[in-house]
């Protein structure tokens, strides 16, 4: 076998932070009548049983722009599923969960990516723990994720973060766009390429 | 690179389309004999394997003709690794049909695939994917410097993307889902499970284990992306 990281490891802690993003993205949806964000539009309403009580207000806190992944934007949790080793309710809901105040600063109408910023707790996973913090914009769009903690004993989850981390679209990328370069599904026969993606792709004379 | 052009090649074989598509800087010319030689591998592969094509190895041991071990290397091989999977997958996988003749295409497609991206290698290309229906061996990086990025066709929409992936280098993705069933999916247990997704895709160093354990991970059900994960370098994931 190759000698490269094993991706398996790799993209398992990024799966995991995925599923821990939406868990605390889910927490907002429902924060205990604390003035919650609304999030229904941006990534469909996905809601985690939550005791208020155990809800922190916490200031917000500046995120390091230079260890964020950029405009990386989690999929809702139906879409996704996870080895069932991880198990992101039972994992993110019996909080401390740590959330800021939302912000309730008027929106411009330039949508910076400055609104509230949100730690998740420490969950624990098969490669170590893992800890992450997810910034809005103005507008409640979810524009950052910062991964506090990793497990830094294993190399490749900083290559997943960097690299390898599968990028869950909520948008449907049209497939004339430069952006994808190849399609993988499952096996379509040569008659459903002709109307396939892939022949798309396959046709564009540049990219 | 001063040239963004990527030439491109599509064909036909084993009953779907094959994509080629090189990011070097090479002339027309010889990226079009490499893919020549792509084409004649792919051509020799059915002619060998089809259960469609009565003068196949795999028709002519189906009809008691010739011996298994009797058989080309290639074949051999290709049994080889289909039997070893069956084990491995416990019955999740099997190269045989319900009425019990041979028909080893879930393996020999990514298989064959691998093989012919190698086949770009030697003809010294660096930089390439080499697609088989929807599955990929990638080598090097695009023309831009950037890995390639393999979109993942939503199941329940193929004319959409759900995900995307950027691939490491000269790695493979495949995918298996309910679009293949019937096809190649005989396992024991594909027609007694439902599983909670769609489609499963597998990334890994090699195109034909990634195929094959895509197939066998997606018959396994739930169990699915355990038993894919217990292979060193193989991962993975799955859409409802």
């Amino acid at each position: 076998m190759s000698q490269k990281p094993t991706l398996g490891r790799q993209i398992f802690p990024a799966v995991a932070l995925t599923v821990v993003g939406v868990g605390f993205i889910s927490l907002l949806d429902n924060p205990g009548g604390n003035g919650g964000v609304a999030l229904e539009g941006a990534f469909g309403a996905t809601t985690v049983p939550m005791n208020a009580d155990t809800t922190t207000v916490l200031p917000e806190v500046a995120v390091d722009p230079s260890v964020v992944v950029p405009q990386t934007t989690l999929a809702p949790s139906p879409l996704v599923t996870v080895a069932p080793v991880v198990t992101p309710a039972p994992v993110v809901a019996p909080a401390p969960a740590v959330t800021a105040a939302p912000n309730t600063q008027q929106a411009t109408g330039i949508d910076t990516c400055d609104g509230v910023a949100i730690t998740g707790p420490v969950a624990s996973f098969r490669w170590g723990n893992i800890q992450l913090r997810a910034t809005f914009s103005q507008k409640n769009v979810l524009c950052k994720v910062k991964v506090l903690t990793y497990p830094s004993d294993h190399q490749k989850s900083i290559y997943i973060n960097q690299n390898a981390l599968p990028i869950y679209n909520q948008e449907a990328i049209t497939a004339g766009g430069a952006q994808i370069s190849v399609v993988s599904g499952a096996t379509e026969s040569w008659r459903a390429y002709t109307a396939d993606l892939q022949a798309i792709i396959d046709s564009h004379p540049v990219g | 690179m001063s040239t963004e052009t990527r030439l491109k090649f599509v064909g036909k074989s084993m009953g779907t389309a094959v994509s080629v598509h090189i990011d070097d800087e090479v002339s027309r010319v010889s990226a079009k004999s490499a893919w020549e030689l792509v084409c004649i591998f792919l051509r020799d592969i059915e002619d060998r394997f089809s259960t469609f094509l009565p003068t196949s190895e795999i028709s002519r041991i189906n009809r008691g003709e010739l011996h298994m071990l009797d058989a080309s290397p290639d074949v051999i091989e290709v049994l080889d690794a289909c039997t070893w999977l069956e084990h491995a997958s416990n019955g999740a996988f099997n190269a045989r049909r319900p009425d019990g003749l041979l028909d080893p295409a879930g393996f020999v497609k990514g298989w064959a695939a691998e093989r012919a991206a190698g086949l770009l290698l030697e003809a010294g290309l660096q930089n390439y994917y080499l697609r088989v229906g929807g599955d990929i061996q990638t080598h090097g990086l695009q023309s831009t410097g950037e890995k390639w990025r393999v979109g993942i066709v939503d199941p329940h929409n193929s004319s959409r993307i759900h995900s995307s992936v950027d691939v490491p280098e000269n790695w493979a993705v495949a995918t298996s889902g309910t679009a293949e069933r019937g096809q190649h999916i005989w396992g024991k247990d594909a027609t007694a499970t439902s599983p909670q997704f769609s489609s499963m895709t597998v990334i890994g160093p090699h195109l034909m284990w990634a195929d094959a354990f895509a197939t066998a991970g997606f018959a396994l059900g739930d169990a699915g992306i355990e038993w894919v994960e217990k292979f060193p370098d193989y991962t993975a994931f799955t859409l409802r």
